[in-house]
Order: C-alpha cells, then sequence, then structure tokens
C-alpha cells in the first residue's frame, strides 16, 4: 500500500453501483464506493450524477475521489490568471505546463483506480487483511483506519482488564483469532462469513479453535465498540481459567458491564463500567410493562436473556458500591475453582457451575445469610435501578426513542418526546433523524417530517432510505419530485427496497 | 454471545415458503437414466459421479431441480475429538428469468379485491445461497469464468469454515448462464474429503449441457390456490372444507408419486401413502403402528374435531439419515403438514425414528381434527403427551405406553432432590410459566403425568379413570368460549386503533396491557380447563392422587 499513500487509509468497500458507465470512483471514509456515475469536485463537496438527480456528499465524509477528465476551475487569483495564459497551472504548489500537469494527473488517476480496485477486493473475505500482536491474530475486512481504531481498542482492554482482575496469561497462549466483518448482513458481512444466526451481533467461540467474531457498523460505530468489549470480556473471562466456562450469570452481564466501556483515541486510555444506556432502556421497558426481575430468579435460572440487561443492572449495582464490589469480584474468581463452589461439566473438557448452584454460591460470597438478607439486597438493587440510574447522553435518549417505537405495542408518543430530547442535546444521528421524522409523518405532521428527512439526508446522502421517506412525506401535488426522488433512492441502493411495494 | 432482542422476532421470510407455493413448477420430467441424468422440460443435461443416487425433491419445491447423494460417508475429527459424518451432495438449481424478475403476482379477485403477493424470489446463486444456506459460515474463496460449449460459466470455490455443520466444508458451484434460465450445479463435501474428489467432481460439472427446453418450461409457474395448513377454510362449512381437503390429498399425492428416483416405491398402506427406499417390512410395521395410534386416538378422544376430514399422510421413508436430510432440505416446506419423512434406523418402535415417527402421527392427527386445540394445549399436556406418544408401541394392534429407563432414573434423581413438581402446580402452568423456569427435568415430569394418567392404575380409578379426556374436552369448551369472545373484540380492536392514546401515560397504560394480555389469556385457559375438570376434587382425593402418582415413580 506504500505506494499509494493518498488511500493507504482505505481498506473495505461497498460497491453500490458496479454498472461502469463512468470511470469515476468516489471512495468514503466509512468503507462505502460508489462507482460507475460521474462525479463533479466542488469547493467543499463531491457532486454525484445519478440518472435520477444529483447527490451533494461533504468532503468531511469522503476520503478520496478518482474523477477523470477533470476539468480545470476558475483561476482563483490574478497571478493564477496570468499564468493561465502562459500555459501554466499551479500543480502541487509549483507552476507546470497544463500537459505536464496532465500526464501527471492521468497516471496518478490511473493508480488511484488501480488502488481503488484492490481495495474493493478487500471486501471480500478471500482477500481480509491480517495483523497479529502478542494477544490477537487479526483477520478484517473493513477500512483500516476502523480496524486500526478497534485493534487500538482491544489492546489496551485487553492490558486493563488483566491488571484489574491480575489475570496472567499462560506463556504458551497462542493469540486469539479476532474476525472484524465490514457489515452485518451483506455480502462477506458478519452473518454469511461467521456462521451466526440472525440476532446474533457478535459471538466468541470458547472452544478450539477459539475466535471472537463481530463487524462494523457504520452507523452506529459506538454499538460496535460495545459489541467488541462484550465479546472480547468473554475471551478475559476465559482468561481467569480456561478449563472452565462461565455460567450464563454472571457470564453475560459481566461482558455486558464492560461492554459499556469508553475509549479516548488521543490519550489511549480506557474508562469501564459506564451505564450501558441501550440495556438499561430494556430494563426500564420491562419495568413499564409491570415486570421487576427478581434477584433469586436471575441468578438461579439458566440462560435467560434478562442475564443481558437485568444481570448488568445488578453487576453495576454491585461493582459501584463500596461494600459490594470487592465481594462480587471474590465471587466471580471463586467459580472456576473454590472448594466451596459446586462445578459440574459443560462437556469438551470443560467445567461450569449450574445456576441453581451459582446462586448459592452468590449468597455465600455476598453474605446473604438469609432469605430476609437476599430481599434486602433485591431491594437495594430496585431501588438503584428506579433511582439512580438514567438515560441522559443524546445516544442513550436515541436508544430509548427507538426501542419505544419499535416494540410491541409500539409507544410512538414517548418516542417522539425522547428523539427531540435527543436533537435537543446535541444528537446528530441521520438514522434517529429518520425515526423520527417516520413518526412525525405518521402523525400527519409531514413539514416537520420533511425537515428531519433533509437534515438526515445532509448527514448521510448516500443512505437510500432517506430518499424514499422524503417522497413520501411530500405532497401529492409534487408528483414528479416524489417520482424522482423514490426513483433515486433506488438507484442508490437497488438491494434496499427488494421487498417493498407502493400500493394504491 | 450477545443477542439483540430482534433475534426473538421470527425473521424466516425465504420463498418458496408461502403456503400459497405448493406445486413444484420446475419439477423436472426426465429423471436419472442409470449415468445421465437429463431435463426435457428445462433443457439440461449432466452426468452425475459414479453410483451417486438420486434424490427426490419436496413436493412443494420451486428451485432445485435435481439432486444426488454420494454413496460414501467421509469423516472429520473435530478438536474436541468427536467424529463427524458426511455424505457429499449435488444440487441442481434453476434460476429461470422470468421467475426471478417477477417481485410481485397481482390477481383481482372481484370488484373489491386485489391479492397481492410479494414473491421476493432469489434474483441469483448468491442470493438463494445466502438465504438458504444453514451448514455454516461460508465465503467464496475463488472465482473465475469460462466457457462450455458457447455456454458462459462461472466457477466459484465456496470455503465453510466458521460455526460448520459437522466439519469444515467445500462447496463447489458451477453457473451456466443462458438466456432463459441460469442453472447452478452445486456440490458439497466435507473439506477433508475435497483432494480425493475433485478430480472426479469436476468432470460431473464438466459434463453440464444445455439441451432444447420445452416451450415455455421457464414461465410455467402455477402455484395455485393451495395451501396445506390445517387451518385453511376454517370459516367455510364442514362439508365443504371436507371436499376441499379431499381434492387437495389427492393433488398432493398424485405429485408425490411423478418422478420418484429409481429405487422407490410406492404403496397405499392403510391411510398412509408410503413411499419407501427401504424394504417393505418396515413400511408394514411403522403404518400398523401408525394405524393404531390412529385408532387409539379416534377411541379416545371422539369429542375432537368428529366431523373433521383426516387428510392421508405421505410418509416418506429414505434408506438412512443422510438421504432423510437431503430430502428434507430445500425451498418448500407447506408439505409439513401433511409428510412425515423418516428412514429405517432398525430400531423399532423405541429408536429414534420410531419415536420421532409416533410423535408425528399424533401430531397430524391433532392437527387435521383441531389445531386451535392442539396449539392451547398447555405444557403439561402438549409436552407430556408428546413424549408420552413417542415411547408408545403397539403390540397385536394394541397401544402400550412404555417409559423409557433414562426418563425413570431422572425422575428419580428429581424425587431425590425434592425436586418433583406436584401435579396440580403442574397442571396450572402456562407455556410462559414453563418455559420461565428453564427447568428441563420438568419435561420428565410432564410425561410421568400423562403416562399415569393412561396407566391401568389410574384407569382402575374411578376418580382419575377419564381425566386426561374430561380435561381435553373441557379445555376444548374453554378454547371456543374464548375465541367467540374474541370475535367481536377482533373488530373492538379495528376501533381501539382509531381511539388512539392521547398522552404518554395513556400510552404506557395501553403498553402495560397490552404486554400481559397472551400471558394473561394462556393462564386463562390453564385455569378454566384446570377448574372444570377438578371442581369436585377435594382435597382428599388430590392426596390420594398424588400418593399414588408419586409412588408410580419408583
Amino acid at each position: 500500500m506504500a505506494q499509494f499513500p493518498w488511500i493507504g487509509r482505505v481498506a473495505a468497500a461497498l460497491v453500490l453501483a458496479s454498472a461502469a458507465a463512468s470511470a469515476d470512483v468516489l471512495l468514503l471514509v466509512d468503507g462505502r464506493v460508489i462507482d460507475g456515475k460521474p462525479l463533479v469536485r466542488e469547493a467543499d463537496a463531491i457532486v454525484v450524477k445519478f440518472e435520477n438527480g444529483d447527490v451533494r456528499v461533504p468532503s468531511s465524509l469522503v476520503l478520496d475521489a478518482v474523477i477523470e477528465n477533470e476539468p480545470l476551475g476558475e483561476p482563483a487569483t490574478p497571478e493564477e490568471a496570468e499564468q493561465r495564459k502562459k500555459g501554466m497551472v499551479r500543480f502541487e504548489g509549483r507552476w507546470v505546463s497544463a500537459r505536464a500537469r496532465d500526464e501527471l494527473v492521468s497516471k496518478r488517476v490511473a493508480e488511484r483506480k488501480r488502488a481503488a480496485e484492490e481495495l474493493k477486493g478487500y471486501r471480500l473475505w478471500r482477500n481480509a487483511r491480517e495483523e497479529r500482536t502478542k494477544a490477537f491474530a487479526y483477520k478484517h475486512n473493513v477500512p483500516a483506519d476502523v480496524f486500526a481504531s478497534y485493534r487500538d481498542l482491544m489492546e489496551t482492554y485487553f492490558k486493563e482488564f488483566c491488571r484489574a482482575w491480575k489475570i496472567k496469561t499462560p506463556k504458551d497462549l497462542p493469540p486469539l483469532s479476532v474476525n472484524l466483518y465490514c457489515d452485518y448482513d451483506g455480502p462477506d458481512g458478519f452473518l454469511q462469513v461467521s456462521g451466526a444466526g440472525w440476532g446474533v451481533l457478535g459471538y466468541f467461540r470458547y472452544v478450539e479453535p477459539m475466535d471472537l467474531n463481530f463487524y462494523y457498523d457504520r452507523l452506529d460505530p459506538r454499538g460496535t465498540e460495545e459489541v467488541m468489549f462484550h465479546e472480547t470480556n468473554h475471551y478475559l473471562q476465559k482468561l481467569i481459567d480456561l478449563k472452565f466456562s462461565y455460567p450464563h450469570f454472571p457470564g453475560e452481564s459481566l461482558a455486558e458491564y464492560y461492554g459499556a466501556s469508553s475509549w479516548d483515541p488521543q490519550t489511549k486510555k480506557i474508562t469501564t463500567g459506564l451505564v450501558l444506556e441501550g440495556r438499561l432502556v430494556e430494563v426500564q421497558n420491562d419495568i413499564a410493562a409491570g415486570t421487576w426481575v427478581r434477584l433469586q430468579a436471575l441468578i438461579s435460572t439458566e440462560d435467560m436473556y434478562e442475564h443481558y440487561t437485568w444481570g448488568w443492572s445488578l453487576v453495576h449495582f454491585l461493582m459501584n458500591r463500596d461494600a459490594y464490589a470487592s465481594k462480587f469480584q471474590k465471587f466471580v474468581l471463586a467459580l472456576p475453582s473454590a472448594k466451596d463452589v459446586k462445578r459440574s461439566s459443560e462437556g469438551f473438557g470443560l467445567q461450569t457451575v449450574r445456576q441453581a448452584d451459582v446462586f448459592e454460591a452468590f449468597k455465600s460470597y455476598m453474605g446473604l445469610k438469609d432469605d430476609t438478607a437476599v430481599v434486602e439486597l433485591e431491594r437495594a438493587w430496585h431501588a438503584y435501578v428506579r433511582d439512580e440510574l438514567k438515560v441522559t447522553s443524546a445516544r442513550g435518549l436515541e436508544q430509548a426513542a427507538m426501542t419505544a417505537s419499535r416494540t410491541y405495542p409500539p409507544r410512538p408518543i414517548r418516542a417522539k418526546r425522547l428523539f427531540k430530547e435527543a436533537l435537543e442535546k446535541g444528537s446528530e444521528n441521520p438514522v434517529a433523524m429518520h425515526r423520527y421524522g417516520q413518526l412525525l409523518a405518521a402523525d400527519g405532521e409531514k413539514e416537520s417530517a420533511r425537515e428531519l428527512f433533509k437534515k438526515a439526508i445532509e448527514r448521510d446522502p448516500l443512505e437510500a432510505s432517506f430518499y424514499d421517506s422524503l417522497a413520501s412525506a411530500l405532497p401529492q401535488s409534487e408528483k414528479d419530485e416524489r417520482e424522482r426522488l423514490h426513483k433515486l433512492a433506488r438507484e442508490i441502493d437497488p438491494s434496499a427496497f427488494r421487498d417493498v411495494i407502493v400500493l394504491r | 454471545m450477545l443477542v439483540a432482542l430482534a433475534a426473538l422476532i421470527s425473521l424466516a421470510s425465504a420463498p418458496g415458503r408461502s403456503p400459497l407455493c405448493a406445486a413444484p413448477p420446475l419439477a423436472p420430467l426426465a429423471q436419472s437414466k442409470s449415468s445421465q441424468h437429463e431435463d426435457a422440460r428445462l433443457g439440461f443435461k449432466f452426468k452425475p459421479p459414479k453410483e451417486w443416487t438420486a434424490v427426490p425433491l419436496k413436493v412443494d419445491e420451486n428451485w432445485q431441480v435435481a439432486k444426488y447423494l454420494s454413496p460414501r460417508e467421509y469423516l472429520y475429527n473435530d478438536p474436541q475429538g468427536w467424529t463427524w459424518e458426511h455424505k457429499p451432495q449435488l444440487i441442481v438449481i434453476a434460476f429461470p428469468a422470468a421467475v426471478v424478475e417477477k417481485d410481485v403476482e397481482v390477481e383481482k379477485k372481484d370488484e373489491k379485491t386485489t391479492e397481492i403477493r410479494i414473491l421476493n424470489p432469489f434474483k441469483n446463486y448468491e442470493d438463494y445461497l445466502a438465504r438458504t444456506y444453514a451448514g455454516g459460515g461460508y465465503f467464496i474463496a475463488a472465482e473465475e469464468t469460462g466457457e462450455i460449449e458457447g455456454v458462459a460459466v462461472r466457477k466459484l470455490e465456496i470455503k465453510v469454515e466458521k460455526l460448520s455443520y459437522n466439519g469444515p466444508k467445500r462447496v463447489m458451484t458451477w453457473i451456466f448462464d443462458t438466456p432463459e434460465i441460469d442453472f447452478a450445479m452445486q456440490i458439497e463435501m466435507l473439506e477433508t474429503a475435497y483432494p480425493k474428489l475433485k478430480k472426479e467432481l469436476e468432470s460431473s460439472l464438466k459434463s453440464f449441457r444445455i439441451t432444447p427446453r420445452a416451450a415455455n418450461a421457464s414461465a410455467a409457474h402455477n402455484a395455485g390456490d393451495m395451501t396445506l395448513s390445517p387451518s385453511a377454510w376454517s370459516d367455510l362449512p364442514v362439508f365443504e372444507r371436507r371436499m376441499r381437503r379431499q381434492d387437495q390429498e389427492r393433488v398432493l399425492h398424485q405429485r408425490a408419486q411423478q418422478n420418484l428416483p429409481e429405487g422407490w416405491t410406492v404403496k397405499k398402506h392403510g391411510r398412509f401413502l408410503v413411499l419407501n427406499r427401504s424394504d417393505d417390512r418396515c413400511a408394514q410395521r411403522m403404518v400398523e403402528r401408525g394405524e393404531a395410534l390412529i385408532g387409539w386416538l379416534d377411541a379416545q378422544f371422539p369429542f375432537v374435531g368428529p366431523q373433521e376430514y383426516m387428510r392421508a399422510p405421505i410418509l416418506r421413508i429414505c434408506k438412512d439419515w443422510e438421504e432423510q436430510n437431503a430430502v428434507s432440505s430445500g425451498t418448500g416446506w407447506s408439505t409439513w403438514w401433511l409428510e412425515i419423512v423418516t428412514h429405517d434406523d432398525k430400531g423399532g418402535a423405541a429408536s429414534w425414528q420410531g419415536q420421532y415417527f409416533n410423535w408425528r402421527v399424533f401430531e397430524l392427527w391433532f392437527q387435521e381434527h383441531d389445531d386451535d386445540l392442539f396449539y392451547a394445549f398447555p405444557p403439561w399436556l402438549s409436552q407430556g403427551l408428546r413424549d408420552t406418544a413417542e415411547d408408545v408401541v403397539v403390540s397385536r394392534g394394541k397401544v402400550e405406553f412404555r417409559r423409557d429407563s433414562w426418563e425413570r432414573d431422572q425422575l428419580r434423581t428429581r424425587a431425590r432432590e425434592g425436586a418433583l413438581s406436584k401435579p396440580r402446580d403442574l397442571m396450572r402452568l402456562s407455556s410462559s410459566s414453563f418455559w420461565d423456569k428453564q427447568d428441563w427435568g420438568m419435561h420428565y415430569e410432564t410425561e410421568a403425568l400423562v403416562r399415569f394418567l393412561l396407566s391401568p392404575a389410574a384407569q382402575r380409578n374411578a376418580r382419575t379413570k377419564d381425566v386426561l379426556q374430561n380435561y381435553i374436552a373441557n379445555l376444548k369448551t374453554v378454547v371456543e368460549e374464548i375465541k367467540a369472545e374474541e370475535k367481536p373484540a377482533a373488530d373492538a380492536a379495528e376501533t381501539a386503533k382509531a381511539d388512539k392514546p392521547k398522552t404518554e401515560e395513556e400510552e404506557a397504560a395501553r403498553f402495560k396491557a397490552e404486554r400481559t394480555k397472551w400471558k394473561d389469556r394462556e393462564q386463562r385457559i390453564v385455569d378454566q380447563a384446570f377448574e372444570r375438570t377438578f371442581r369436585d376434587w377435594s382435597d382428599k382425593d388430590w392426596a390420594d392422587f398424588e400418593k399414588a402418582y408419586f409412588a408410580a415413580q419408583d
């Protein structure tokens, strides 16, 4: 890649239009590639000339644009105008003849096109790139920048967790295979290559050959981090004792607790144990439906989904109370090897603890001597959930709004209020704007909806569904524009509309 | 594993799963003739690998047009020390342009009604693979293009590595591109078998030829109005429903018999249409057991759907497990309602396949007679009846309920641990409460309870003699009453939609009510069926019952 320094940061590509009607290529920072459509460069944007209209892509989203036969712009200064008369043009800070410039540009365009083709190829898993460190052997088909940030994060996280939980890795332990995929359900994405079932966001395979799999969600990079923290945590739990498989509680709950970590890419520092607002929203949704999960049921039931949600809140509570934090850590560390914990076989040469026995160990290590003590702890935990855990960030509000709008039965009034609060808090998430707009449109507030759709398009001008929603929100009188936008949406991403049929 | 809440929502939407698609539009008119497979209608032929056997296609298959199975099993030893077996399989899939491009079918039924069917067909082989392949995570490891006798060919080498079912695999697929129909010839094998098989399989792939096809073959798609679900036509009068079911049975049986590969026999045994690749004695034994079970069910529960016509099931007996898997795989699912696919595992009634057959007969009987009732069975009855049915043996035409030793040991362990539930507690559990407990041992208890109710000890006692029949009769009444109540409520729901909540508080209240509605309904059915069955039981009756029940578990 060294020979193409200007695109050395790119790794993967999503080909949205493969017909080679135009030789121009647009590379986006999130890994998408648009080719086959003519491009025009503007001062602060690249304009993609689709058949059904122009789409303006701000420079902040653009990694590189390869435009063949790009015309010279108007001279910007008197000096430039003077040189132009002599047949000279400014190129890379010096004056050269237009012909020399054209030859150089043409050569570079050819190189860049070759590089772009190569980069598109990296999206194919067979061309996935590999990198090895002491702890992890990575394989990925995402942009290089994206990969680098997750690699740094995983390396730091690994060190931090081992330090906090006093884990010593065996000397002969080979690096764990880590696979990072370019998207969720597209070609050569997570579902296809990892073999996971629909709904699974990532997994750690805890028997040989061990590996860890997750994907890059370009619309929710923070969500990608959460999944990565979660799955990596399973591996770190495994390192406590390689012959032990942590039971669903505390295994999944602890992984969720570490899922809520934050990372400062500048200082490369990690902060753990934050509020996992997405899970808190699910807990709050249960409470709204009248469900308070009981402590004994949570800990003593096998494979509960609530280990991800209520279990997370319990671990958060325990880790944030001085009276419980160290006891809880001792309880976790005791499960693989303490003499007073009853273990059973998990198969594959692994030991585990059944949930009923986990509850016994929990009571013992937490010092809960009788049922009254269990109930007291439960009360304190429930009060913590009710009174102290709050959804406060714009992202948390967005997640809460999304859940409210998609739950059954949907809660659109709540969702709209939360979306509004998220925007007031500075949310810049186009997906949230789009969903908010859809809710407003459904209520007949078409004008406000259109504004939101337009804002969403400004932030992600190549997301086809935004144009489709905008088209549907236009008045009947603007029939031509509606039709154009519907067509434009399908031109941008034909696969997104395979199942959608407009019925009249 | 991190799972989104969305995982709890069924997203199955593969094409061909529509209950409307029962016809096999692409079923070949010709099958294998020893060393050559020819399809005159779709216009292709190829030479399958030597000694590979043709596998019947599903009756409602819309995409796969030929299937072959290797006679030889290959082995894979996994790092945990397990050995897995796999037989390579060859499938030809056809992608007619006329079908691939048709996203929707619109049919004007009358002045007021237009039916719009969303077909969502496979767009190409990659789309087909992404939406149907269940053998593990895969990627295209190599791709090249070529030409065979003027036909463009795309050759794919697919590797299946992660979470692969019974071992890492290799899929070789050649896609033959013709103007009207693209054909994909796909061969799947264990990665360990690939080096040995590559040459022979390539030779088979190279033998694929396009031949003249019948006129309009690619557009011959007539799914027709044929849903096999037992709930179809539930609004029609009984007589009309009966006529339709009989018509459907005739058509389905006809189609199942068409184009059976060499080695399969067809015979009507009693009420079963048997398609057999095993020996006739095996079919005879199975059918005798099936007939005895159906006779027993008719006699025990005469009040369940007495006027319904029970369509004759298709019993497909494959040679072995691999062939059963191959027959069961495909893109159509509607024949599940009427077809039992099994194989002769030489184990008789107590074997896995014997147990599976028993249960399917029970299931089909209840579904065909009253599927509303069947789906309302609380877990003690649905699980208990299922497990009891699995262990049924038929001796001289009489049905006997036996307890397997594994279940007996499990119950004894639970008894020792003091974990055995009281029957009345078990009977009060709705599905939600049963599954919330996540206690696998309770399955053994449900079987023990149902079998006890059928046992001579319970049959001799006047109190318990008819408990099972009474319970099911009461359950049927409760389900019918609730269904009748819900009919007007369904219209009211439309009105309520217009009367949407106006505040967040109103919305929260409605959310809470809706979220508990289904659970409340389930519990109401369980409670009322229980109450009506046991309302005149005294504490002593229960004490006597429990004493006898627990004693029977020793």
